[in-house]
This record gives structure tokens, C-alpha cells and sequence, in this order.
């Protein structure tokens, strides 16, 4: 019991990254830019389907999922110049919608290049395997490289933010854009890189979540509501409500759909708790959120906003 | 003069609207042609309302077709326990979404802009998820409905002719409803909370409340374009109200025009019409539907409906 619950632990941890990763470019979109990108989540998609094709022209696995991203960061820079900047004066409701036909736009492409049937891309052999942890726990190596590299990047883009003057930059712009503009900044161009940047990190979770997801059309989709969950939960436009919400997402989630079902059946019978129990697991989440925004409107971390 | 031209085009619409099914059913000797106009009156009715709230009240609601869902199974329930006249069937899923809104509304009516839209979605996802995990509903698969609603003597739900009246009566009824709202003072105290909360409170008016009366009106229509689609389909499932769905509703309202009084209908039409002509050249027609939506978009502010003004000269500045 204690070693599955040690594993479950992991796959909440694990599944929280995953989400950090993505929810963090959609906040900073939105906190940079104001600008609510619901095609992010094609993103992850396209970074998926990238690494199945690279794989399938390099033959090496890490190779792919880095070619994926750099391909993902290109499509959302394209993105970005063609269509997004001109909607930034623009309400929520036109980038809803505009995403939103962005979202079929790339759910049918894919189906058009590479078939609606999921397509199952392999953990590479070197990473089949699994790794003894303390405690007696054995956890698949390719989930932990996938909680080592997602807890890297996390750890760079808060580096990159706090530390450097692109991050600096960015902070600013998330405070206050007007002022940030007037002092002369390329702030077509800092929308330009931190749109590209939040398509990088959803690339490099869908290239990473292949193995574990299966990769299909409208796999961002699923995903994307969850983020959107975490970015709300966490307090839109903050890098560490995002973690901090992605982390808690994560772990719900995951022990929810492991242990409802047998909590619920030390007090109900166990028809009730097996009816009930994957019910309540998958609304867990939705249900915290709407007890968290509830008690805390602006999410647990929200920006300090000045106009 | 304005007055007049918006009566004329109310009654130019209506029309247009119940003929058009019976109209292209004819020509083609084909009667199923006749479901696909029936979709587009019930996506009417459910654009109508989310417009009520969205263009006239400003409320972003992305999770709104969980008022289809809970209007279809409802629907459902009630008709394969055998209660099938419309007196009891209508009453049911109308206080039941009213039930439902009123919940979702005392919720989200806390919150405002981009976390209105995620709550609004959030809740929709439990109702989602609910229907998608009780196996009573038959989960997954969806919930067969056997027995369409009966209303008079001598009216035959399975009859094609018959059946198509029966929505589109009733499709007039909701738009002449909503409206009626959208004008009344009600409309206009929903426009005032949109524009200046703080003036409308100012003025006496209670805005929570005006809003969550908006609110939960617009969940009760929709929960009866979930009545109808209910019949329609004979069919329940859970993918009524997904987000998909809800944001289709989104799209139909811009592609009409938010807050405008025809808009929705407008929308509806060249919503479910597309889709079935561009479904008839390509299964992909995704690929050519989103592009246009982009256009629609970036191009005309005020949809079809603002389109539609421009066409009739002297109108583009009306109100």
C-alpha cells in the first residue's frame, strides 16, 4: 500500500510538470499579452506528432523531442507574426474564437497527414526500464526523466525571468505594458519571442508526454482545459501560482482516480463507490476550482496588476 | 423608421426561418433535408439565449451547452419512463435547467472576465463528467431515446412534416421571447449592469441579482433547445455538453453578431448549413470551416447581422 502510494505520488508529481510546463506558457501569454490562446493546446499536440515524425527521420529519441520543441517555437513565432498581433487590441471573445478556428484548423490537418487512428510512439530502450527508488519502490525511468527535465526546464524559466533582462522585460510588460512600451522596448518583438516560448514549452511537454499519452488528434484538447484549470487555480499571469496550482492539479487528480473508489467504499457499498467513485474522481479537479475561486476569486498567487 | 425596418426584418426572418425547411424539402423531394433545418432552428434557440446573456449582458459563458445537456436527458429520462406529453415533459427540463443555472450562476456571477469564461467551463465539466460516469445515463455511449414527446390528438411526433412544425413552433416562441426580454425593461437593466456596475447600483438597481435573473433565463431556453434536440436526435450523450459544444454556441453567436436580435438566428443558419454542405464535399470539413471563422473574425465586427445592416441602406448606424 505504501509503495503504491509512493507511485501514485510520483505519477501525481509527474503529471503536475507536464502541466507546469504547458499552463507556464499560457500564463505568460496571458500576463504578458492579455491575450487568451486557446489553441495552445494544439501546441502540445504538434510538439506530440513532431517527435513521432523526427524519430522517425533521426532514429534517436532525445533528438526528436528537442527538434519537436525548436519546430513548435517556429510554428508559434509564425503564428504569432501572421495572426496573433492583431488581435491583441482585440476582446477575449475574438482570441477565443480565432484560437478556437485555429484549434480545427490543426485537429484536421493532422488527421489529414497522419490518420485519426492514436499513434503509439515508443519509450526509447535505454529508458524501458525501471529505476529502484528508496522505500522499495520501483518507478519507470522514462516518467522520472520526464519529472528530472520538466523540473529543468521549470527551474531555467524562473531563472530566466527573475535573473535575466528579457525576464526582466517580461515582468515588466506583465505589470504594466504601457510603461514598458514607452521606454522604448521592441515590445513587437518581446510578444513575438514569449508567444514562441510559450509554444516551446507545450511542444516540449507534448514531445515528452508521447510515450506516456497516446498521440492523437484532439490530445491538446484534454490537456488544455486542465491547464486552463491550473492557470485560473493559480492566479492568471503568475509563473508561481502556475507551479503551485500544477503541482496541486497534479497530485488531486492522479490520488483521486488511484484511492476515491476505495475511500468511498468505507462508507458506502461498494456498488455506490464504484459508480461514484470515477465520477467524483474526474470532477475533483473541477471541483476544486470552483471551491478555490469561490473563497479566492483571483486564484491562490495573483499578479500585482497596475494599469 | 428604425422601428419599423427592425419589425420588418423580424418577421422576414421568422418566416424565412420556418419556410426555408419545407422550402429546400420540397424542391429536392428529399424530406430528410428537414432535420437539417431542424438542427439549425434548436441551435437557434440556444445561440439566442447565450446571446441574451453574452450581448446583452456581457456575460462570457463558455459552458453553456450544459443547459442541452441537461434539457436532453431530462428529455430522456422522462420519455423512457413512458411520461411523454409535452405538459410534463416541458415544465421538467425548464425547472431543471433552472435548477442548474441557478447553481452554476450563484458561482460564477462572483467572478468576472477571463475567470467568469474558465468557471462558466469548470462547472460545465462536472455536468460533463457526470453524465459521461453514470452508467444509469449509460455513460460513454450515450442514453437511447425511444418515444419522441406527444402534444394533441392527431399530431404524430414520428411524422416528418409534423415533427418539423412542432420545432419550429416552438423555436419562434423562444426567439419571440428572448426577444421580448432583450427589450423589455428587464433588457435594459441587463445592458446598464454591462456597461457601469457601479452606476447601475448607483441607480437601485441590485446587479447580482439582475444578473443571475439574465442568468438563469437564458439556462431555461436553452434547456428547451436541449428539449428539442432531445427529440430531434433521440438521443442523450454526454457530447452535448461538452466544451466543444459550448464553444460552438460561442460561434455561432459572433458569426450572427453579439447582441444584436437576429444575430443568433443568422448564426445558427450559416452555422449548421456550412457545415452540412462543406461535410457533403470533404469529411474535413474542419479544415475549411476554421479559416472562414478567423475571417469572420478579423474582418466583420458585428457578423452576418451587421452584414445584413449594411445591406439596407440608411441602417449601418441604427441602433
Amino acid at each position: 500500500m505504501a509503495s503504491l502510494f509512493a507511485e501514485q505520488l510520483l505519477n501525481g508529481i509527474q503529471l503536475g510538470i507536464l502541466l507546469f510546463l504547458i499552463a507556464a506558457g499560457l500564463t505568460l501569454i496571458f500576463g504578458v499579452m492579455d491575450f487568451i490562446n486557446l489553441s495552445h493546446g494544439s501546441l502540445f499536440m504538434m510538439g506530440a506528432y513532431f517527435s513521432v515524425l523526427f524519430q522517425a527521420l533521426t532514429g534517436s529519441f532525445f533528438l526528436s523531442v528537442g527538434l519537436a520543441a525548436i519546430a513548435v517555437f517556429g510554428l508559434g513565432m509564425l503564428l504569432e507574426v501572421l495572426l496573433v498581433r492583431n488581435l491583441y487590441a482585440r476582446s477575449h471573445l475574438d482570441h477565443v474564437l480565432v484560437t478556437y478556428g485555429l484549434i480545427l484548423i490543426a485537429n484536421e490537418s493532422v488527421i489529414l497527414i497522419w490518420g485519426s487512428v492514436p499513434i503509439f510512439s515508443g519509450v526509447p530502450d535505454a529508458l524501458a526500464g525501471q529505476i529502484p527508488l528508496p522505500f522499495g519502490i520501483d518507478y519507470p525511468a522514462y516518467r522520472m526523466l520526464v519529472i528530472a527535465v520538466g523540473g529543468l526546464v521549470g527551474l531555467g524559466l524562473f531563472l530566466l525571468i527573475q535573473k535575466t533582462r528579457v525576464g526582466m522585460l517580461v515582468r515588466a510588460g506583465a505589470t504594466n505594458r504601457v510603461m514598458v512600451s514607452i521606454l522604448g522596448v521592441n515590445i513587437s518583438l518581446l510578444y513575438a519571442l514569449v508567444f514562441a516560448l510559450g509554444a516551446l514549452l507545450a511542444g516540449l511537454a507534448g514531445a515528452m508526454a508521447g510515450p506516456i499519452l497516446s498521440v492523437q488528434p484532439g490530445m491538446g484538447e484534454a490537456v488544455l482545459i486542465l491547464s486552463f484549470v491550473v492557470v485560473v487555480i493559480g492566479g492568471l499571469g503568475s509563473i508561481r501560482g502556475a507551479l503551485l496550482a500544477a503541482m496541486i492539479v497534479g497530485l488531486i487528480d492522479t490520488m483521486g482516480r488511484a484511492f476515491l473508489r476505495d475511500i468511498l467504499s468505507a462508507f458506502f457499498s461498494p456498488q455506490v463507490a464504484g459508480e461514484a467513485g470515477p465520477a467524483l474522481a474526474s470532477m475533483l479537479v473541477y471541483i476544486l476550482m470552483a471551491l478555490i475561486l469561490f473563497f479566492r476569486p483571483e486564484g491562490l498567487l495573483p499578479l500585482q496588476r497596475r494599469h | 423608421m428604425v422601428g419599423s425596418y427592425r419589425m420588418i426584418e423580424g418577421v422576414v426572418v421568422l418566416a424565412a426561418m420556418v419556410a426555408a425547411g419545407p422550402v429546400v424539402a420540397l424542391l429536392s423531394g428529399d424530406v430528410y433535408q428537414l432535420a437539417v433545418f431542424e438542427r439549425a432552428l434548436i441551435y437557434a434557440v440556444a445561440a439566442a439565449s447565450l446571446n441574451m446573456i453574452l450581448g446583452f449582458g456581457g456575460m462570457v459563458s463558455f459552458g453553456h451547452a450544459v443547459y442541452l445537456g441537461i434539457g436532453c436527458y431530462a428529455t430522456g429520462i422522462l420519455a423512457n419512463a413512458d411520461i411523454l406529453p409535452i405538459w410534463i415533459q416541458l415544465p421538467v427540463v425548464m425547472a431543471a435547467s433552472a435548477l442548474v443555472a441557478l447553481f452554476i450562476g450563484l458561482i460564477v456571477l462572483r467572478t468576472s472576465g477571463v475567470y467568469f469564461i474558465m468557471i462558466t467551463l469548470a462547472l460545465a465539466q462536472i455536468f460533463y463528467y457526470l453524465a459521461v460516469s453514470s452508467s444509469y445515463f449509460g455513460g460513454d455511449d450515450g442514453m437511447v431515446i425511444y418515444e419522441r414527446t406527444t402534444l394533441l390528438w392527431g399530431y404524430d411526433p414520428f411524422d416528418s412534416w409534423h415533427f418539423y412544425f412542432f420545432v419550429a413552433g416552438i423555436t419562434v416562441l423562444c426567439i419571440l421571447l428572448v426577444n421580448h426580454l432583450v427589450r423589455s425593461d428587464f433588457g435594459r437593466r441587463l445592458v446598464a449592469c454591462r456597461e457601469n456596475p457601479t452606476r447601475a447600483t448607483a441607480l437601485g438597481f441590485n446587479v447580482f441579482a439582475v444578473r443571475l435573473v439574465g442568468f438563469v433565463l437564458a439556462g431555461v431556453i436553452c434547456g428547451i433547445a436541449g428539449f428539442l434536440l432531445a427529440n430531434q436526435a433521440e438521443f442523450a450523450t454526454p457530447g452535448y455538453a461538452s466544451w466543444q459544444r459550448s464553444g460552438e454556441l460561442l460561434v455561432i453567436v459572433i458569426l450572427g453578431g453579439v447582441g444584436t436580435r437576429f444575430g443568433p438566428v443568422y448564426g445558427a443558419f450559416a452555422f449548421v448549413l456550412l457545415e452540412s454542405v462543406l461535410a457533403g464535399y470533404t469529411t474535413h470539413w474542419p479544415i475549411l470551416f476554421g479559416p472562414f471563422l478567423i475571417c469572420v473574425v478579423m474582418f466583420f465586427h458585428k457578423g452576418l447581422a451587421g452584414l445584413v445592416d449594411r445591406l439596407i441602406p440608411g441602417r449601418a448606424r441604427a441602433g
